[in-house]
Order: C-alpha cells, then sequence, then structure tokens
C-alpha cells in the first residue's frame, strides 16, 4: 500500500523542525521589540505552516484509545486557537472612547478614525477605589540583630518593646514637597512621595525625623542605636465607570465596567482601559469586536482537553515507567 | 513571608542537599532516609511559609516574584518527593532538586517581600488557576531538568541514567498539562482583561516558545524515539526558557506583565 505523505517520516521531521524554528524566531524576537516581525509575512507564513501541520495529526489513521483522541484533539485544538487568531487578524475592530461624566457617544475612535458603535453608551458617573493606607515602620534596635514591624498610625505613638524607644508618628504627608521657604508640604492627595513624620523618644532625649517610604537610605535617626525603614502601603483597588447603552430609543443595558469587568452589547465589549488621574470625572473605555474570540476559547477548551487525555494513562506513561 | 519557616526551609533544604551528595557517594542507606527526611522537613517549612503568608495576606499568595518563588520552591521539593523519593538511584536527583529549591527560596528572600495590596489587574479569580497551573508545571519541569542533568554525570546507558532519562519524561509529561493550562488561562485573564488574548508581550511569547520547546521534547520522544542525552539536552533547553519567562523576563524587559 503505497505511503500517503504525510505519513513519511520526512514530513514528521519537518513539523518538528518548524516547532523548533518557531520557538528560535519567538525567542529571538523579543530581542528585537519594535521590530514589527509579528505582522510580517514570514511570520504569518511560519504560523500558517504550523496549523498546516497541525491537520496529518488530526486526520491519522489508527491510534485508538482515550490518548490517540486526545493527540488528535490537542492538534486540533491547536488549528483551531491559529484559525481564530487569524479572524481576529482579520476581522477584529478596536478602539478606545473617552468620556466625561454625564456624555453621551455613539462611536469609538480606533487607529485609522472615528468608528461608529450603532447604538450609544452613556457615562453615567466613573468612580476610583483606594486601599486604606497602612503605615508600617521596620525598626532595628542595636544589638537585637531582628527588625521588628510595627503598624502605625498619624497622631499615635508605639513603644518599641524591650528597648526603652517610643515613637510618635506627628505627620503624614502623600505626596511630600518643600516650599520656597523649606517648609514641608503635600504637593497632592496621591501617594507620590509618602513622608512620615515621626519623634523617637529614648530617656530624656527626642529627636524628631521625615521619613520617606520611596528613599529608604534616607538617615532615619542620628541615635546609633535605632534605625528605622517606612512602608506606604496604599494605592488604587479599582476603578469603575457606571454606564448605560442606549439602543432603539431607550436604555438597553446599564452596568458597572472594571477591570476585569467588562461590559458586552451587540458583539462589542467595553473594556475599563485606563483614567487620567487629573481629571476624575472622565475615563477611558477599550471598546473591541473580536469575532476570533469564540473560537480561539474553543481552541483552547480542545488544546486542554486533548493534552490531559494524550499523556493520561496509555502508552506515554508506559514508556516513561521503562514498559514495553 | 514569615523568616521562621522560611529559614527553617533554606537551613533544610540546604542539609538536605548535602546529605543526598554525600548518600550518593557513599551508596548509605542511612545518609539517604536522612537526606529524604530533611527534604521533607524542608518542604513542610515551606509550606507553612506559604500558609502563613496566606493567612497575612489575606489572599493566595501568587501576587509578584517574592511569592510564587517561595512557592516555586515549595513545588519542586513536591515534585521530587511525589516522584522519586522513594527510588534508591535517584540520589543525585534529589541533591540537584534540592540546590534548586534552595536557590529559589533563597532568591525569594532577597526580594521585596513586602505584601501590598493587589493592583486592580489582579485582582481577579483567574490569577489563582493561572498563576498555581504555572508554578506546579514549573515544579515538574525543574526535576525534570535535575534528572537531565544528573544524565551527564552518569555513564550513557547504564541503569541509574536510563532511571534519571524515565524519570524526566515522567515529569516532562505531568508538567506539560499544567503548562498548557496556565498558557491558555493567561489568555483567557488577559482579554477579560484588557480586551486582548494575546498581545505578544515579552512574558507571552516566551512563555508560548517554553511551551513550543516542551511540546516538540515529547513529540521527539513519543514519534522520534529520542532517548538519552539528546533528548535531555531538549529537555534542559525547556527549563533554560521557564527561567527566562519566570525570572528573566521582567528583569530584561517592561511590558504587561511588569508587576510580577
Amino acid at each position: 500500500m503505497p505511503m500517503r505523505p504525510w505519513t513519511t517520516a520526512t514530513v514528521r521531521r519537518a513539523s518538528f523542525g518548524l516547532l523548533a524554528l518557531l520557538a528560535a524566531v519567538l525567542i529571538r524576537s523579543t530581542f528585537e521589540r519594535g521590530s514589527g516581525c509579528y505582522r510580517s509575512w514570514w511570520f504569518v507564513l511560519l504560523l500558517a505552516l504550523l496549523g498546516i501541520a497541525m491537520l496529518p495529526p488530526i486526520v491519522r489513521r489508527g491510534g485508538r484509545g482515550i490518548p490517540a483522541w486526545g493527540a488528535r484533539g490537542a492538534h486540533a485544538g491547536v488549528a483551531m486557537v491559529l484559525i481564530g487568531a487569524a479572524v481576529t487578524a482579520g476581522w477584529a475592530r478596536r478602539g478606545e472612547m473617552t468620556l466625561r461624566e454625564g456624555e453621551v457617544m455613539d462611536s469609538y475612535t480606533t487607529a485609522e478614525g472615528v468608528a461608529p458603535l450603532g447604538f450609544s453608551v452613556a457615562l453615567d458617573r466613573f468612580a476610583v477605589e483606594r486601599y486604606a493606607p497602612r503605615h508600617r515602620l521596620s525598626v532595628l534596635v542595636a544589638g537585637t540583630g531582628r527588625e521588628k514591624e510595627l503598624d502605625v498610625e498619624p497622631g499615635r505613638s508605639c513603644a518599641v518593646a524591650g528597648s526603652g524607644y517610643t515613637i510618635a508618628v506627628d505627620r503624614f504627608l502623600p505626596d511630600f514637597v518643600l516650599d520656597r521657604a523649606m517648609r514641608p508640604g503635600s504637593r497632592s492627595d496621591e501617594p507620590n512621595n509618602p513622608a512620615l513624620l515621626v519623634t523617637i523618644r529614648k530617656g530624656g532625649a527626642e529627636e524628631s525625623r521625615w521619613l520617606f517610604a520611596d528613599y529608604p537610605d534616607f538617615p532615619s535617626s542620628s541615635d546609633a542605636g535605632i534605625r528605622l525603614r517606612y512602608s506606604y502601603v496604599g494605592g488604587i483597588k479599582g476603578f469603575t465607570s457606571m454606564v448605560k447603552i442606549i439602543d432603539g430609543g431607550g436604555v438597553a443595558r446599564e452596568g458597572a465596567i472594571e477591570v476585569n469587568r467588562p461590559l458586552r452589547h451587540r458583539g462589542y465589549s467595553f473594556y475599563q482601559e485606563r483614567y487620567d488621574p487629573a481629571d476624575l470625572d472622565r475615563t477611558v473605555l477599550g471598546v473591541v469586536r473580536d469575532p476570533g474570540v469564540p473560537i480561539v476559547y474553543a481552541g483552547f477548551l480542545l488544546l486542554n482537553l486533548g493534552v490531559v487525555l494524550s499523556v493520561s494513562g496509555g502508552a506515554a506513561w508506559r514508556r516513561a515507567r521503562g514498559g514495553p | 513571608m514569615t523568616a521562621l519557616p522560611v529559614n527553617a526551609a533554606l537551613a533544610l533544604y540546604f542539609a538536605a542537599c548535602l546529605l543526598f551528595a554525600a548518600a550518593a557517594t557513599t551508596k548509605g542507606r542511612l545518609l539517604s532516609a536522612a537526606a529524604n527526611t530533611a527534604f521533607l522537613a524542608g518542604f513542610l517549612s515551606n509550606a507553612a511559609a506559604v500558609a502563613t503568608r496566606w493567612a497575612a495576606a489575606g489572599r493566595p499568595p501568587l501576587s509578584n516574584l517574592h511569592e510564587t518563588m517561595v512557592l516555586f520552591a515549595c513545588a519542586i521539593a513536591l515534585a521530587y518527593l511525589t516522584a522519586a523519593a522513594g527510588v534508591p538511584s535517584a540520589r543525585p536527583l534529589g541533591a540537584i532538586s534540592a540546590l534548586l529549591a534552595l536557590c529559589a527560596l533563597g532568591y525569594a528572600s532577597v526580594l521585596d517581600g513586602a505584601a501590598r495590596p493587589l493592583m486592580p489587574a489582579l485582582r481577579s479569580n483567574w490569577i489563582v488557576i493561572h498563576v498555581s497551573a504555572y508554578i506546579v508545571g514549573y515544579g515538574a519541569a525543574a526535576v525534570a531538568f535535575a534528572a537531565c542533568v544528573a544524565q551527564f554525570f552518569m555513564p550513557r546507558s547504564c541503569a541509574a541514567a536510563e532511571l534519571m532519562d524515565r524519570l524526566s519524561h515522567r515529569l516532562v509529561l505531568f508538567s506539560f498539562p499544567f503548562l498548557t493550562v496556565g498558557l491558555t488561562t493567561g489568555s483567557v485573564w488577559a482579554n477579560v482583561a484588557w480586551g486582548s488574548y494575546w498581545s505578544w508581550d515579552p512574558k507571552e511569547t516566551w512563555s508560548l516558545a517554553t511551551w513550543l520547546i516542551y511540546a516538540l521534547y515529547l513529540h521527539l520522544r513519543g514519534a522520534c524515539g529520542w532517548r538519552g542525552r539528546g533528548a535531555a539536552l531538549v529537555s534542559i533547553a525547556g527549563f533554560c526558557a521557564v527561567l527566562v519567562t519566570f525570572i528573566g523576563v521582567n528583569r530584561l524587559w517592561s511590558g504587561l506583565h511588569s508587576y510580577a
């Protein structure tokens, strides 16, 4: 019986060579970022060849049992992911829309220009949620050899157990700056340069110092017996755009768009992309219409199932255990 | 992480490494048992460090390089203990595995270990499945690498070298589905968070290259019958790619994963 071309060892070797070549190209590409190689004809050709190389293992005769079907599924999954990626490359549309509270928009901006949505998006409210700030001092008392961690609060003082030191936190400035008269102040409410004013007391002696979270090497005390490091823990917890989708003359959808929580309507997905800390009434939403996503997800599912089934039990493990 | 369990784990991994090396040289059963016990105790201390951190942070410790390196050390120890602890001729593998766990935990202890609140993009349930799948996969890949390295210190075709070869194959077979789950769930998560399932970010690109190298290893073994040092070299290349993906990328390039 004549051998099918795809079952020959040459084709198999070529397919494995393609895997090695693709891995090498991917590694090389990370050293040449911005070269645009992922959109070059030869890279697309490599991916297309990879897709074609998936076909012989899918249609191969023989090989029964769960591992063989798993291997077929895994190869079919890779092929499906590549098809989905091709659909994304050819048909996906992505852009963004900048909305102010109370504003309504029926289009979004893409790299090519302005594109209509076919419905409108209204921003009701934009909110930024922050973590409650926490101030932590790492205290090293000479001779103890170990740092102690103290959670402190402005306006309170605490004792460093077993050392005779007390530390009072007098003031917190989130964005420390010195004015022209060299008086400390805060440039903004954002924690760009968090600083704590602390007073260190022991016996009758006391000393006040500014500690900076971003500059831990700044001298914390003239007393060689104690060393302090300040850590500021805080930041943005999340940001949310409360929007209404207006379609067909009425409100079709209403909801919150957050990071990791997009809103979908008529094939479009709206993502919480970013915001301007200097203008908290304004949000930037990512707008994506990507028909390739369901195909890629189906491919992922098939790939995972296929890989699990192909390595579970069967010949691979017997070989690995040294059996026939 | 609390310093005490981390320091205890470091000491125990170091002791296990020395004991395995001594057991490999002298073939002493008592030394081998002591090495396995030290490795197990190191793993338990390491797991206690993870649990302590989890309790202190109020979330799974998966969100920065310090936390994931501590887990990686734990995964290496677990992979060795489940795959090879009972095999007497796997002592060289034990020495290299304990050394890898020691290096991972030692590296974690010099990284910034402050428990910071999660940034918005990381506040997702996807982090649990994505990162933990990768850590399990990387742990098994590390021990597979150790088995491949051990082969090069043994005469070709001796029983111990063949055992190392089979063990490395088993560990890659175990690791590969986890690498696949990690890769694909990361892609799904990226689509949920940023609206794009693939951005050719350096970490994504290296993780795909890593997956391709291990896929190549399995194909070469399964379809072409590669064995021994040739196959071992491919597995070693795979683990080098793991190290770059896991540690090197964030040192060399900025990208979507710069927080990790």
